[in-house]
């Protein structure tokens, strides 16, 4: 599949756009573009000379001065900052296995189904496609101490011997239920990547391994896993991008958490920018957080080219 | 290929559409004006009222803006930005100073009516008052204050003395013991309930507990260098912080996610509420005789309560006559402040502190009333918005256990750099 597709890609030239399904392509793309633009791209240009001024939120008495690299100085010198940094790369890494680990499961249930595929694979979706304000509502009621709906499940489940936690008010835990709530909203998306994916593995691979004895675990190890090996470097790069932008559950559950363990860096940028109204700083960070999420991404890249034959 | 062209322009032509539609701006008519509040369901009712009340009398139609207290300063930052300021505006009486700083809103007083204006009483026109010019920038129909609420039958429990009077106030000291004793006390979960699921970014943070740090001897920054370094990191400073650090160590205070009426709730499971003076009617309610209202502690140099609340105010380009009109009708309206009364609102109009018995009664409020004697207002100065967020993330960060004095270092920090970067807001000064 994969070969196909670079196929495809080597012919997407420059004199592609002159032929009519070229054109064709063009025009469904320029609505999106022009949104992508407007939106993401000018403010993005915009913020580079905003980044070494003082400009403020909101016009005021004293108008915006330069200030050189005042801004990215005191960032990186700020330790929030760091520890933004180091709070999205540890969410990183605890939400892919559980969320993904998790996503797989799923669409490996989903795909023996016959008759419920449709109804299940719509029902295991819809966390998805609630907005995250209400899913964190639900999970603030969920996560709460002491009597909230996992403490009371944990106790009972271990007889008593579970005691309730503070999840979001423990600055060791509040990483934890963060996480939990963003694998629970967003496993759907994986799912259907993984469904995909193992779709794709053909089934005669499966027969031949029954005709040799494999059980169940040796099947997934042998056959389902190695199939899978695209589909989850896709899956990885695009959980690890998706988890470094994370910030809604932090804004409205913790605000950057107990003792700054749940501050992210984008709610960083949000804190500097909004709350703070120093657009310049602000900026200077956006951009510094461009740099990083850059890095991490290059760096998973280079490691996984690797594993791709 | 000529259909799918005409396909896509139709398409876009129906979103372009919807959008426009949806953010049509209404067309500004001479007799609307907007009026931008906050607050809890009941406040929320009588503006509701009072606004249909002014409506069929006047004829002026009065578009209601409800908005979230913990996200109120950036909504007005998004009006601000988009140059439509609602015509009267609700803020929170610390934020005056930066608010008029930045020309948002406009000297209220000729366009309010003289008998309203009058009626203010001491504390009321000191929390509407810009320093520079002396001038009235709003209006309020209350003022406010903290104090601790305790449970009766808990407090002769283990013998604890019932203060009278501000003068007869419990010493920190003298409060810690108590909340050793009432921890000991086996209905007791939590000795103290500090209102920590109010949050970090709804202002309660600075208002109840700045106090005690000027009672003690130091405060959040100097009313005359305006600086913060010395003041905030002052020893006294330090040592208010390492008490309440203490006291959420010791597992004493109730926690955020716990909620915020462990007081009176049916398993009465706090036996003192640090709280203000909203919280008097639903524990009444509740805990009936056994409710007891006391003043704040002494830290050091005498008790010290906090003041200031939210304030109505008037924006640049407003309508300005029909918005002093509604501003002087709503505090004059006796239905309004009757609403007001019932959740135990504390007044700053003298014609109702008059009317007002729950404030003069011994048995029940009267030590509230007697706390505006004590009060210090808030820093009024520009740079409060960044003084007030800094103090409450550094006061949380102290009750999870941060660092004392680099929590207070770092906010200390941040002020004086926010004031630096402005030149000192003149002509507040360097």
């Amino acid at each position: 599949m994969s070969r196909s597709f670079e196929y495809a890609v080597q012919h997407h030239r420059l004199s592609h756009w002159h032929t009519q399904d070229g054109r064709q392509e063009l025009l469904m793309m320029l609505p999106a573009l022009l949104l992508l633009i407007t939106f993401t791209i000018v403010p993005f240009i915009m913020s580079v000379p905003l980044s070494v001024t003082n400009q403020r939120l909101l016009p005021g008495p004293i108008p915006a001065k330069f200030i050189g690299a005042r801004n990215f100085i005191r960032i990186l010198s700020h330790e929030d900052f760091w520890q933004a940094f180091w709070n999205v790369l540890r969410f990183t890494l605890m939400v892919i296995p559980v969320q993904c680990g998790f996503a797989l499961l799923m669409a490996n249930f989903l795909n023996r189904q016959n008759k419920l595929k449709g109804f299940l694979r719509g029902l295991f979706f819809l966390p998805f496609i609630t907005p995250m304000v209400i899913v964190t509502v639900i999970w603030a009621t969920i996560l709460q101490f002491p009597t909230g709906v996992l403490n009371s499940v944990l106790g009972w489940i271990t007889f008593g011997w579970f005691q309730a936690v503070d999840w979001l008010g423990n600055p060791r835990t509040s990483m934890l239920g963060i996480v939990l709530l963003s694998a629970w909203q967003a496993f759907g998306f994986q799912m259907i990547i993984y469904l995909a994916g193992l779709q794709n593995i053909p089934l005669e691979l499966y027969e031949a391994a029954e005709v040799d004895g494999a059980s169940g675990w040796q099947k997934f190890w042998r056959v389902t896993w190695p199939g899978l090996l695209h589909t989850n470097i896709f899956v990885l790069m695009i959980t690890t991008i998706q988890a470094l932008k994370l910030f809604t559950q932090v804004n409205i559950l913790t605000h950057g958490g107990p003792r700054g363990t749940t501050n992210t860096l984008v709610h960083y940028i949000y804190e500097a920018g909004f709350i703070a109204q120093n657009i310049g700083y602000a900026s200077a960070s956006s951009i510094l957080l461009l740099v990083l999420v850059s890095m991490v991404v290059a760096i998973q890249r280079t490691i996984l080219k690797r594993f791709e034959t | 290929m000529t259909k799918r062209i005409i396909l896509v322009v139709l398409a876009l032509t129906v979103v372009f559409i919807t959008a426009w539609a949806g953010g049509k701006q209404e067309e500004v008519k001479a007799n609307v004006i907007s009026f931008m509040f906050q607050g809890p369901p009941g406040e929320v009712e009588a503006f509701k009222g009072v606004a249909e009340r002014f409506t069929a009398e006047t004829g002026i139609q009065v578009e209601l803006l409800y908005t979230p207290h913990d996200v109120y300063n950036e909504k007005v930052a998004g009006f601000v930005a988009a140059n439509s300021l609602p015509d009267v505006m609700q803020l929170d009486a610390p934020f005056l100073c930066n608010y008029v700083w930045n020309e948002y809103i406009v000297a209220v007083e000729e366009y309010l009516e003289k008998d309203v204006v009058a009626d203010m009483t001491p504390s009321n026109i000191a929390q509407c008052i810009y320093p520079i010019d002396g001038k009235l920038y709003a209006i309020a129909h209350i003022d406010s204050t903290v104090l601790l609420y305790g449970n009766r039958t808990y407090l002769e429990k283990i013998g604890a003395r019932i203060p009278k009077s501000t003068a007869d106030a419990w010493s920190v000291e003298e409060f810690e013991g108590y909340l050793a004793k009432l921890a000991k006390l086996p209905e007791v979960k939590y000795p103290l309930d500090i209102m920590r699921a109010y949050g970090v970014k709804t202002e309660w943070g600075t208002y109840a507990f700045y106090p005690a740090f000027v009672s003690a001897g130091g405060g959040l920054i100097d009313r005359k260098q305006w600086k913060s370094k010395g003041t905030l990191t002052s020893p006294a400073s330090i040592r208010v912080a390492e008490t309440f650090q203490r006291w959420a160590q010791n597992g004493w205070i109730v926690p955020a996610s716990a909620g915020d009426n462990l007081l009176f709730n049916e398993a009465r499971e706090a036996a003192i509420a640090w709280n203000g003076h909203w919280m008097w009617a639903p524990a009444y309610a509740s805990l009936d005789d056994d409710l007891v209202a006391m003043p704040l502690p002494n830290f050091g140099k005498g008790v010290v309560t906090p003041n200031g609340t939210w304030i109505f105010s008037i924006t640049k380009n407003a309508n300005k006559e029909a918005a002093g009109k509604f501003v002087s009708y709503m505090l004059k309206d006796k239905q309004f402040l009757d609403e007001w009364q019932a959740i135990s609102a504390y007044p700053a109009l003298k014609s109702w502190v008059a009317r007002y018995e729950l404030y003069s009664d011994p048995k029940k409020m009267a030590i509230a009333a007697e706390q505006s004697n004590v009060a210090v207002a808030r820093p009024p100065h520009p740079a409060y918005p960044i003084i007030t967020s800094s103090f409450m993330k550094a006061f949380d960060d102290i009750l999870n256990g941060e660092d004392v004095k680099s929590a207070l270092d770092e906010a200390a920090n941040m002020i004086d750099r926010d004031i630096e970067d402005h030149d000192g807001y003149p002509p507040f000064g360097k």
